[in-house]
């Protein structure tokens, strides 16, 4: 069974690769090869989903991740630590799927099938030129998944790095290639915040694996990483965790664009095609969130659980709150929906940060949610525009909903589902991660709710003023597509839309599959507590410096 | 009756609105969308009457369900709460909007959205059952959020107009602000109960049968009377929201927009009675919160004497019959205030939920006859435009004079009795040691609105129906008499108005039935007020008020009543500015502030983020500039190198 991790990757690399080699080989067909090559993936996850969802791991006492189905290859054995040769001090390649990186690949499998179906009729640009280029956007978008999922299936700390990168690349391609006249400075600007983020992980990431460098090696696998974490004499060592906190702060921040850092994001999305920004909104916004679960929460308990709630806490509910009031100030769609995400990942931080059971669930599926109704609002965007000719809230034909009903409705669904209506997807990790805040800071939570109503503000007054009142055509817009959705359009948003409701009716069985993992990080944040409060007196009695004496490095 | 089947009562409705909903997006069903709807909401009706008659006998029952979500310690099934609170609610609501929406085919005839309106509507009825039956406060809240769609996606139903589109937005926004208080309330009674016992999951701290644990209550409020009264003022505002309270009161005029039967249904009968139900279901919590339930019958008594003063001078009859539902709205929630007397909260929600009955029957029948004319005149509503109507619609003309005195508290029709009981409570309450004096002024209050209900009444009613027979250009030329289809139900809802008020009240069934309340003093073990006093004087406020209607709107002889030119008449057509206020102190400022910070993000922090960025290139620059392949440089460089180099090593 675990043959198919690697698989899952393989397909769309390869297929990927093939289509960008040899894609006027295919001539008309190169996009309906990538179309495939995107449902074979969906299936294949979808398979693997099923698998977990029947293998839980019923142990959820230790803290860490502990995949369900996990593929390892012996990569560097023996280094660093050359004293020992057996296969147990080896740094491994590794593979594997836990319940939160399954929904994960999960988000990112759907999103790139619907983005490649979509795509086989729709061009991914206005321009002429580029239009005939489809079996290329084709390829760099399966080579961005393949990115992905690498991240998402990581369970070696090198490989969730490589990952982590390599997925810049095909993404820059994209901004640039199939973006507007200004997405190459967009694209400019995400790459050198990303850089700068990168620096601080990579260091981060080199001190997590020598902070839990014991005598019998040094380890790279996130598993065994996360055990000796949660091992209670260890698990509170804030000294030694805090500065490697920071950093992933920072290195993490940035991706997520949490507050501050966040200015790469709109100047982003306003630029690219929809298409593309389905994916980043969707996918690639999560992969810091996802870091804070993969490597912050797990790896560094104790400084995590000492400065989390209340630093990216606060910053969750403030942005929860700037982005949605920014959001009501935007007329452009693309940036209207830019700060909504904002506002949005704020509430999956603040869930995030709550550090228990109920918020680690919330945020957990709030990242899938968000995923499914973003990407599918960016991708109605993209056939908006087609019938609109603008981008521009207040100009370009309003009053759509009479000319083209299905679009309105499949619109009125998701933005419903954003605005988080109760029986659609958002409400529920919305509430969890509410829930889970009030038992750690209540007035976070409760500032948090204000989120609830200024994002159904902006997202009420969008359906007023695009959809509703009379039909208004401007002179100015110029339509290229006339009629309303077709087969195609039917089947991806459809199905999105009844996930949507689905999850929103029964959240169950996604919660269970998140559930043992969340538990399990939860409780290693609780004994991280626990022990922090204990040693709360001695620790103002510790200089920091000490920590860097203390620390064992075995490379030499 | 099999536990089980009590399931189908929300489930008729929900596959009805399943059904319609993919028949309006097929482009199936067309004319005949009605069908599943009547078989759905008929079959709920009759499910639930069976229940409340075959039930009787239980205080608390649980139906179980399927567990919504469970994560440790959330843990929310969906159950069922049966008891004689939600069954009484279910009966009303599932009887009104099967009614209704037996008018609304008929009315509805020939609409381009045939389907989408039933199915709405019948969504709208699965969320409101679930909403009642429901046996957890967040259960509670999903189809309190439910039903605030439903109304949306109704008020904007014809949503090519710009009037729709925005009442819904409207509509939809104000209770939002309300709704996220109700759910910090939630998010803090969570909180709250889970202080006071630790060992419990987070779904049972909010379900009913453990909120109102007389142990957790008194501990809960005594420890904590900070987070419990903020709790309870939060669940007050939710309630406010969905029953246009003051200051939510804002949307309910504006949701008129939407197809009559709809507003007879939704914004009349059933939806914007959830919040007096919220505070009913809520009643032993808020028995702990006295000064809450003394805030909510003053906010009450307020909506009540405000709205009645503005319906006395609107011309549009919907809106005229809309302020008449935000006051006797008001009504309810004085009457759930009075509760703030020691142990006379069951009197308190005996007499609001029977209020809320009667007011059912009577303003569904009101808005229906509204309907019928709205046919008949070409869609035209303001009374300018037309009078004399009881020549072409006769029927119409005695229906809604049934309803306008069930409405004015006429004996012995239905409101009298309950507008009655209202009164009663008030003046039981004013007696209480503490709050009484609140309650001598609120009881005056009432007797005055009382007299102002009976005057909009039937100045809408005389307006209407007497006077000259003149009818707009937009009716044609001979207007008709609405259908037989139509008629039916509102003599059905006509029967009620007459009857329901004299089966429940003087007989005592109610008082009998509500004896099970839950967690409440019984009230058998309450003195009954009994006394002339106020059902005379609710008598006399009544016929004077129809006497004044009278002379003010049909004159006599010689007599100018014509007041509608002062300034206080001016300022009731506008609504007192009130929609003005908070466009310009609430609207606009958080737009002016979402505009500043929206420029404020492009322009400083993506400058700032600009300027590092491009700093960082002309850094790159520099470097790039040590590296152009010249040898002299490379040479100069090295031999620079080399002397720091030997530098520090003689230094050291």
């Amino acid at each position: 069974m675990s043959f198919l991790l690697i698989i899952l990757i393989a397909i769309p690399l390869l297929s990927g690769l093939i289509l960008l080699a040899f894609g006027r080989m295919f001539a008309e067909r190169t996009s309906l090869v990538g179309a495939w090559a995107a449902s074979v993936t969906l299936v294949l996850s979808c398979l693997l989903a099923a698998k977990i969802f029947s293998n839980q791991p019923v142990d959820t006492s230790a803290g860490g991740i502990i995949p369900s189905i996990l593929m390892e290859v012996n990569w560097i054995a023996g280094m660093p630590n050359s004293s020992s040769m057996d296969s147990e001090a080896a740094w491994k390649f590794a593979l594997g799927l836990d319940g939160i990186g399954n929904l994960m690949v999960l988000l990112t499998t759907l999103v790139t099938a619907a983005i490649l179906i979509l795509a086989t009729k729709v061009a991914p640009s206005a321009d002429a030129s580029a239009r005939t280029d489809r079996g290329s956007y084709a390829g760099w978008i399966l080579l961005a998944e393949a990115g992905l999922l690498t991240v998402f299936m990581a369970m070696d700390i090198v490989t969730f790095y490589v990952g982590f990168e390599l997925t810049l690349i095909p993404l820059f391609v994209l901004i640039v290639g199939w973006g507007d006249s200004d997405a190459l400075l967009a694209a400019k600007r995400f790459v050198i915040f990303t850089l700068v983020g990168s620096l601080p992980m990579i260091v981060a990431l080199i001190g997590i694996v020598s902070l839990y460098t014991t005598a019998s090696g040094s380890t790279i696998s996130l598993t065994e990483l996360s055990l000796r974490a949660a091992d209670p004499g260890i698990v509170s060592n804030l000294p030694q965790q805090t500065w490697i906190f920071w950093l992933l702060v920072l290195g993490l921040g940035i991706k997520t664009a949490v507050l501050p850092l966040h200015s790469w994001l709109p100047t982003l999305y306003r630029s690219s095609d929809p298409m593309t920004t389905a994916l980043m909104a969707a996918v690639v916004l999560k992969l810091g969130l996802f870091g804070f679960l993969r490597l912050m929460i797990p790896m560094l308990p104790g400084a995590t659980s000492f400065f989390g709630p209340w630093v990216l806490g606060t910053l969750g509910v403030l942005a929860i709150v700037y982005g949605a009031m920014n959001a009501l100030a935007q007329k452009d769609l693309r940036l209207l929906l830019a700060y909504s995400s904002l506002s949005h990942v704020g509430f999956i931080t603040l869930g995030m940060f709550a550090l228990n059971r109920e918020g680690l669930v919330g945020a957990a599926l709030q990242m899938f949610n968000h995923g499914i109704t973003t990407a599918a609002m960016f991708l109605l965007l993209g056939m908006l525009v087609e019938r609109r000719g603008d981008y521009d809230m207040t100009a370009g034909t309003n009053g759509i909903a009479s000319d083209y009903p299905r679009l309105a409705l499949f619109f009125f669904v998701f933005v419903l589902a954003g605005a988080g209506v109760p029986g659609l997807n958002n409400f529920v990790g919305e509430f969890l991660t509410l829930s889970g805040m009030v038992l750690r800071h209540p007035l976070l939570a409760i500032v948090g709710t204000i989120g609830i109503v200024l994002g159904a503000w902006y997202a009420i007054r969008m359906l007023q003023r695009l959809f509703m009142g009379p039909v208004q055509k401007s002179k100015g817009s110029r339509p290229t597509v006339s009629y309303d959705l077709g087969i195609r359009e039917h089947i991806v948003f459809g199905t999105l839309a009844l996930l949507s409701i689905w999850l929103g009716v029964y959240p169950q069985w996604m919660v269970a599959t998140v559930q043992p993992d969340a538990t399990r990080l939860a409780s290693t944040c609780e004994i991280a507590i626990a022990h922090t409060v204990a040693k709360s007196e001695s620790l103002t009695s510790v200089p920091l410096s000490s920590s860097f004496e203390q620390r064992p490095w075995n490379l030499d | 009756m099999i536990a089980e089947l009590y399931w189908l009562i929300p489930i008729l409705p929900l596959l009805a609105a399943v059904i319609c909903t993919g028949g309006s997006i097929m482009g199936l069903l067309r004319e005949k969308a009605h069908v599943p709807c009547w078989i759905g909401l008929g079959g709920a009706a009759v499910l639930s009457v069976v229940a409340l008659i075959s039930r009787s006998g239980y205080e608390f029952g649980l139906v179980e369900g399927y567990h919504w979500l469970s994560i440790g310690r959330v843990q929310i099934r969906t159950a069922m709460q049966l008891d004689v609170l939600s069954l009484f609610q279910l009966c009303v609501v599932t009887v009104i909007s099967f009614v209704v929406s037996v008018y609304s085919a008929p009315y509805m005839k020939g609409d381009g959205g045939y389907a989408r309106y039933f199915a709405i509507f019948s969504g709208f009825v699965f969320a409101m059952i679930m909403l009642v039956m429901a046996s957890n406060l967040l259960v509670l809240y999903i189809f309190w959020e439910g039903v605030g769609l439903c109304s949306y996606l109704l008020v904007g139903y014809w949503y090519q107009r710009t009037s729709a589109a925005k009442a819904a937005t409207k509509a939809f926004m104000v209770n939002r602000v309300a709704d996220c208080a109700f759910l910090a309330g939630i998010l803090a009674l969570s909180y709250g109960i889970g202080q006071v016992i630790n060992e419990i999951s987070f779904t049972e701290r909010l379900s009913f049968a453990v909120i109102f644990d007389p142990d957790v209550l008194s501990r809960f409020a005594e420890d904590w009377p900070n987070l419990f009264g903020f709790t309870a003022y939060c669940l007050l505002i939710g309630a406010l929201g969905k029953s246009a309270q003051l200051p939510f009161h804002v949307w309910l005029p504006d949701a008129m927009e939407g197809p009559t039967p709809a507003s007879a249904l939704i914004h009349a009968a059933t939806m914007v009675t959830a919040g007096v139900y919220l505070l009913a279901r809520m009643s032993p919590f808020l028995e702990y919160a006295p000064q809450v339930l003394v805030t909510a019958a003053w906010i009450g008594g307020i909506t009540a004497l405000l709205a009645a003063i503005i319906a006395l001078f609107q011309d549009d009859l919907k809106r005229v019959l809309a302020y008449s539902t935000v006051s006797q709205l008001g009504f309810m929630f004085m009457a759930i205030g009075s509760g703030a007397g020691r142990e006379l909260m069951s009197v308190a929600v005996l007499a609001a939920m029977f209020h809320l009955a009667t007011h059912a029957f009577f303003k569904a029948l009101l808005f229906l006859g509204a309907g019928n004319v709205m046919h008949a005149m070409g869609d035209v509503i303001s009374m300018k435009s037309f009078s004399g109507l009881r020549r072409v619609l006769p029927q119409t003309y005695v229906l809604f004079g049934i309803g306008a005195l069930a409405l004015a508290g006429i004996p012995p029709l239905s409101g009298f009795w309950s507008k009655d009981g209202i009164l009663a409570a008030l003046l039981d309450s004013s007696h209480d040691r503490d709050y009484g004096h609140h309650f001598q002024m609120l009881f005056v209050l009432g007797l005055v609105t009382a007299f102002l209900t009976a005057v909009y009444t039937f100045r809408a009613f005389f307006n209407t129906f007497h006077g000259p027979l003149q009818f707009p250009r937009e009716a044609g030329e001979h207007p008709h008499e609405a259908d037989k289809l139509q008629l039916g139900p509102m003599v059905f809802l006509a029967v009620g108005s007459v009857f329901v008020g004299l089966a429940l009240g003087p007989t005592h069934l109610m008082r009998g039935y509500f004896e099970k309340l839950p967690m409440l003093v019984k009230l058998s073990q309450l003195p009954e007020h009994s006394g002339w006093l106020v059902p005379i004087l609710s008598t006399l406020a009544g016929g004077l008020g129809i006497a004044v209607a009278w002379f003010t709107t049909q004159g006599v002889a010689g007599k100018n009543l014509d007041i509608s030119k002062s300034t206080f008449a001016v300022a009731g057509q506008n609504r007192f500015y009130i929609d003005e206020a908070y466009d310009l102190l609430i609207v606009r400022p958080m737009q002016s502030i979402a505009d500043w910070l929206g420029a404020f993000d492009a322009a400083f922090l993506g400058m700032t983020w600009g300027r590092l960025v491009r700093a960082l290139g002309s850094v790159a620059g520099f470097l790039a500039k040590t590296q152009q392949g010249l040898l002299p440089r490379y040479a100069s460089a090295i031999i620079f190198g080399l002397l720091v180099l030997l530098a520090i090593m003689a230094l050291s």
